[in-house]
């Protein structure tokens, strides 16, 4: 049986909770998923996503609004941008592109934040490992 | 400002083979606005070395520092304070804040990771275009601020050459024509009566074809 990717999720909070949610009692997460929250996609950049891969994980997922829903306008639109340069980087040092997944949320994801990140787990398995010791 | 682009990884990873305790120096000006050797570069390809390292099981430890500027003892300064027990300085800096470093360390390699390419400006966010190339005699002001030197593929002096069309070069048909462009702005500022003038075979000394340039300023020399 081939084994789960250790995983990191790093996430837009209004992907995960919806625009101007302020009481949020659900918070995402899952056992064994380190989870980042991030108050737009667009703060993320590719040394977070590298360093992630650095210190060990296996596979990481963003989680982000579709570029069109994005509250701070660009924020969506850039982290796009800058997911295809992280995984030219990757593929620079050996890593499988597949290893960084975009999920464009169309509506809050820390419901079917589990499924969400089993999904990736699964596909990323039959993905071959190359970045870890 | 200095353009430049990060070199290949596996280029930098070949030059690199070898050190055990690596600076890798960044630099915050020019190179950075053109996100080729700036903070946020440093720390990707320090991560990225350090993935590749750690995999081979590679006891390599990378060192991360930016500075101001490389081209200047004052800031360069602060790289002497971090450089002990280092074997090798990476800059990812332009050539001349390679050399900078090349010359204040004068025995220890010092290699470069930035392919430094050309003089330009910023068009738009992402977009660097090339527009000056230190000829070292500006003729700008005779030219609609339009450059013969460096925007012409050919560097004509008395352009167009006929290979110019739909306001295109034939070297590129990306590259706009530079004389297309000086004729329009010489005709928006209504100064196209001075194309009727032959201008005169360019003196070529103050460039680079003159040899390695120096400026003095005797008035800023204690």
């Amino acid at each position: 049986m081939a084994k789960t990717p250790k995983m990191t999720a790093i996430c837009c909070h209004n992907a995960l909770y919806g625009h101007f949610e302020r009481d949020v009692k659900l918070r995402a997460g899952a056992p064994g998923v380190h989870t980042v929250e991030v108050p737009c996609s667009g703060r993320i950049e590719p040394i977070h996503l590298l360093k992630a891969f650095e210190n060990g994980a296996e596979g990481v997922v963003v989680i982000a609004c579709p570029p069109e829903r994005c509250g701070t306008i660009e924020g969506s639109a850039r982290l796009e941008k800058r997911i295809a340069r992280t995984q030219a980087l990757m593929a620079e040092v050996g890593i499988d592109p597949g290893r960084l997944v975009l999920i464009q949320a169309d509506k809050p994801a820390a419901k079917n934040f589990k499924k969400i990140m089993d999904d990736a787990a699964r596909a990323m398995e039959q993905l071959a490992l190359t970045h870890v010791a | 400002m200095i353009v430049g682009e990060r070199k290949s990884f596996e280029e930098i990873r070949s030059s690199l083979s070898g050190y055990r305790k690596i600076l890798l120096v960044g630099c915050g000006t020019c190179v950075k606005v053109c996100f080729a050797g700036g903070d946020k570069e440093v720390a990707v390809l320090a991560s990225q070395l350090n993935i590749v390292n750690n995999r081979a099981a590679k006891k390599t430890s990378i060192t991360e520092l930016t500075v101001e500027r490389q081209c200047e003892n004052e800031f360069v300064d602060e790289v002497g304070r971090a450089f002990k027990g280092h074997d090798a300085i990476m800059s990812m800096a332009c050539g001349a804040g390679v050399q900078m470093l090349a010359a204040r360390f004068p025995k220890t390699p010092v290699l470069p990771a930035v392919n430094t390419t050309f003089l330009g400006l910023l068009d738009r966010q992402g977009v660097f275009l090339e527009n000056c190339q230190g000829c070292g005699d500006c003729v700008l002001g005779r030219f609609g601020g339009v450059c013969p030197v460096s925007r012409c593929s050919k560097s004509l002096f008395n352009g167009p050459c006929g290979g110019s069309s739909s306001g295109k070069c034939e070297i590129n048909p990306d590259v706009p024509c530079a004389w297309q462009d000086i004729y329009d702005r010489l005709k928006a500022i209504g100064q196209l009566d001075t194309l009727r003038e032959t201008e005169p075979p360019k003196n070529w000394k103050t460039a680079r074809h003159g040899g390695p340039r120096k400026l003095l300023r005797e008035d800023n020399i204690l």
